[in-house]
């Protein structure tokens, strides 16, 4: 990726100069109205387009990460939950997107999976765990959260392929660590060399 | 927070706030209802800054918590389509605007992190600070979308020979 031409490109998208003057004369006047737009960006229509098909077939998309988690020769397949990836010799890994997070924003915590964002707050405060379930094309996700909206705990288990996979992090967690029966301290859950043996990625 | 040092935050950082929320709205208009609302934000609560990247990261947290707070509300449920490209910016060169919607294109949580990377310079370590998420998820986000990109770069400089 040209980090300068990525640079060059989204320095030209800027707010108007009329967006930054309303709030500088709304602060002046010490107002707290919200700002309404009547243009034709508003009047026209508003899509809800969270997610385009990505209808990623196989190719040759060379990715390297900036952590060093590892290093993907090619996609070689890859739909909105799952991302298969083989290297040169011909292992293969499984990215599960099923994955829960929990943000915390404004006061209030959200275990967000996919694109669903579900506020737990309450959940936590009253009965200290939430718990999230589905399934779908196979593959199952069990989501818990325990504790406390200033300190939790969350456990992801997914069930695909005929494997476990589960991985814990907690408010207090700077790295996400994750286990596949065995530990591996990533995400890349399953390698299968071509030998059919199955063994661990850290 | 006297005007004089509001006007200068808003100066130093208002493109910054507008381009996060439009990286995740890809709308100019709610994008810059986010912007104010971010300024808004900060005049009302006058929070204490350590130093202006401090500043700078809390400006950029309001303004994820505004798109996503948004994207929520009632008036985005909607559904009928809208023409994003009207209000794109007009670029000079073809790989500019080829770039900008190619990232356009991504899910929008591969476009922030996309942006908070290339842009704005954070680190991936950052930018899980940053939106309170965990590294692995950041660093998974940022190996797809480079790879989605790169494929579909690939793809339409070819095409555009």
């Amino acid at each position: 990726m040209d980090k300068h031409l990525f640079q060059e490109t989204f320095s030209q998208l800027q707010a108007s100069e009329e967006a930054k003057q309303e709030v500088l004369t709304m602060v002046q006047e010490n107002r707290k109205q919200k700002r309404r737009l009547t243009g034709a960006a508003r009047a026209a229509s508003i899509a809800a387009a969270v997610m385009l098909a990505l209808g990623v077939t196989a190719g040759a998309a060379n990715a390297v990460t900036d952590g060093g988690l590892f290093t993907l020769l090619s996609t070689a397949w890859h739909d909105e939950v799952k991302t298969v990836y083989t290297d040169e010799a011909g292992n293969t890994y499984a990215v599960y997107d099923l994955q829960g997070d929990v943000e915390e924003r404004d006061g209030r915590l959200f275990l967000v999976v996919g694109e669903e964002e579900i506020d737990i707050t309450d959940a936590l405060e009253t009965e200290g765990s939430y718990r999230y379930e589905a399934e779908r094309d196979g593959i199952s996700v069990v989501i818990e959260v325990s504790g406390s909206p200033e300190e939790w705990t969350c456990v992801n288990i997914c069930v695909a392929d005929g494997m476990t996979y589960s991985s814990t992090v907690s408010s207090d967690d700077e790295l996400y660590a994750g286990e596949i029966d065995a530990p591996a301290g990533s995400e890349a859950l399953l390698v299968q060399p071509k030998d059919g043996r199955t063994t661990d990625k850290s | 927070m006297r005007e004089e040092e509001f006007a200068k935050a808003l100066e130093l950082w208002g493109d910054t706030v507008f381009r996060v929320a439009y990286s995740y709205l890809k709308n100019r208009a709610d994008a810059e209802d986010v912007m104010q609302e971010t300024f808004l934000k900060l005049y009302r609560e006058q929070p204490a800054f350590e130093s202006g990247e401090h500043q700078r990261r809390w400006l950029i947290r309001v303004a994820v918590n505004e798109a996503k707070s948004l994207l929520r509300s009632a008036w985005f449920r909607r559904t009928v389509p809208l023409e994003e490209r009207l209000d794109a910016p007009v670029f000079d060169r073809p790989e500019q605007s080829e770039l900008f919607d190619q990232v356009m294109a991504l899910p929008k949580q591969y476009r922030l992190v996309i942006y908070l990377y290339y842009y704005e310079g954070y680190q991936a370590k950052e930018i899980g600070q940053l939106l309170r998420t965990n590294l692995s998820t950041v660093q998974t986000r940022l190996m797809r979308a480079r790879g989605l990109l790169q494929k579909s770069l690939k793809e339409a400089w070819s095409r555009d020979g």
